[in-house]
């Protein structure tokens, strides 16, 4: 794995086995307003998990602090320690462009560069400078469409502009897109909820088969999609991370009432 | 449940099958009361009339999972909703047996009638079927009130049950060695008792089920 800045980092470096993400305390502030309180919690590598919660509970805003998107928020502040695979993402020396090539971000509506299917997926390890010339470039684009599956249907024609393509294609362009890069964390912001159930399935699907290379962190508001993709869910109330722990048990046997009432969309 | 959903029908739709659960586990209770009571009284048109009574019980758990199953496909429960919709379609299975057994109880009492009675032995399976009866309601409870307590007392109550079978069974040995005439009838009072020994663990099935709707633990047989 590449260093956010020049020191060689491993994921066993965290404080515990195969977690790769540690929040200790995250506070996040817009302004005055205090967006999360004190979150603590440890992301497994190589796992799906899904944070749900109520509109305004913090789940995007905690998502969003792991690649350090709140920076571009002006009033936003972070507090507390966030750690990929050890480094300390809000650290000083830690330059925001490294850490966002191994934190990759899909967004809810696919959003696509309004260039060629492949110029898209080219993107990222061009400015990275990830690769040494066109055949390394065409076999970096290839092997992300095909992680992405969607190499066979867009192979005969990866010039054509990626925005022509399906909502659910575009979505997986973008997917392809984040992997190009060889991220070591995807996150993934309510990524099906502009498309349809199938293009949905096939989104999921994906997921399932990206989480042997990548560790994925999914918003979703919907709970069938949690227990389907994740194997840990963490619910988020007012700011406050409730309860996390294994998908099947929070969606059998949840600890706490809140989480209780929200996902048997009970008035709590 | 403390809280309402948002979606009023869905507390509708979970209590509309509660309450026929427990409807079925009334009526049960009454089939198996009104079996014992034939039996005890060689009442043939009693016994008849349990017979005919087992059909009600089948629908009612007919009309339990379609409605738990049309409840998961629309609603798709989470957590103690999800818990509660798999306890309904077992329980209802549960029940069904038990309405099974006393439909047999009251065809071995026609087959009964032309044979030897045994007054000892009737009056044990007379006890033994207010028992179940006893520990039925109990569980019942246990569920509608999601008491945790009443539900293990239902459970625990079976040990009396399996003692009292192997009693009948060590007892009916006796008539059967004493009497070659008695085995026929030995052998379907055995069978009777044996039932109802079927029906209390039947509770116990029940009583786990129970268990589970109110902790999400699964309780080790």
């Amino acid at each position: 794995m590449d260093s956010l800045v020049d020191i060689e980092i491993t994921p066993q470096m965290s404080g515990k086995k195969n977690t790769i993400i540690s929040a200790r305390n995250v506070d996040v502030f817009y302004g005055e307003k205090q967006a999360l309180n004190s979150i603590t919690l440890d992301i497994p590598e190589n796992k799906v998990t899904s944070l749900i919660g109520p509109s305004g509970c913090g789940k995007s805003t905690f998502l969003r602090s792991i690649n350090r998107m709140n920076d571009l928020v002006d009033i936003c502040r972070v507090e507390g320690e966030i750690k990929i695979a050890g480094q300390d993402i809000y650290a000083p020396e830690v330059d925001v462009v490294a850490l966002r090539s191994q934190v990759g971000m899909v967004f809810q509506k696919p959003n696509p560069f309004p260039k060629s299917i492949y110029e898209n997926v080219a993107y990222g390890p061009k400015i990275h400078g990830l690769t040494s010339g066109k055949n390394e470039m065409e076999e970096v684009v290839e092997w992300s469409l095909h992680k992405a599956g969607l190499w066979e249907e867009v192979k005969d024609r990866l010039q054509e502009t990626g925005t022509g393509l399906s909502g659910g294609q575009q979505q997986r362009l973008c997917i392809a897109r984040a992997i190009a890069v060889k991220p070591k964390v995807i996150l993934m912001d309510e990524p099906c909820s502009a498309l349809d159930p199938i293009a949905t399935a096939i989104i999921e699907e994906l997921i399932d088969e990206l989480r042997k290379n990548f560790t994925i962190i999914i918003v979703t508001h919907s709970m069938q999609q949690a227990a389907r993709v994740s194997q840990r869910t963490a619910f988020f109330h007012m700011g406050n991370l409730v309860e996390s722990g294994a998908t099947k048990t929070i969606f059998t046997s949840p600890n706490d009432e809140r989480t209780q009432n929200y996902i048997t969309g009970r008035i709590g | 449940m403390e809280h309402t959903h948002i979606v009023t029908r869905f507390d509708k739709d979970l209590n509309e099958i509660e309450t026929l659960l427990v409807e079925m586990a009334d009526k049960v209770s009454e089939q198996i009361k009104q079996s014992a009571k034939a039996l005890q009284n060689g009442d043939i048109a009693l016994a008849e009339m349990v017979s005919n009574g087992d059909s009600a019980i089948n629908k009612l758990e007919e009309r339990i999972d379609k409605k738990a199953i049309c409840l998961i496909a629309l609603r798709q429960p989470m957590a103690e909703d999800l818990r509660s919709a798999i306890t309904t379609l077992k329980v209802s299975t549960s029940l069904e047996r038990m309405g099974d057994y006393a439909k047999t109880l009251s065809y071995r009492t026609r087959e009964l009638d032309d044979l030897p009675t045994m007054k000892p032995v009737l009056r044990t399976i007379s006890e033994m079927s207010d028992k179940i009866c006893m520990m039925l309601n109990l569980v019942m409870e246990g569920y509608v009130n999601r008491d945790l307590k009443k539900a293990a007392k239902a459970r625990e109550a079976d040990q009396e049950i399996n003692d009292k079978t192997d009693a009948l069974f060590r007892e009916l040995l006796t008539y059967m060695m004493e009497n070659p005439r008695n085995i026929e009838a030995c052998t379907h009072l055995l069978f009777i008792s044996k039932n109802l020994e079927r029906s209390g663990d039947q509770i116990t099935n029940i009583s786990e089920q129970v268990h589970y709707l109110i902790t999400g633990e699964l309780l080790e047989e």
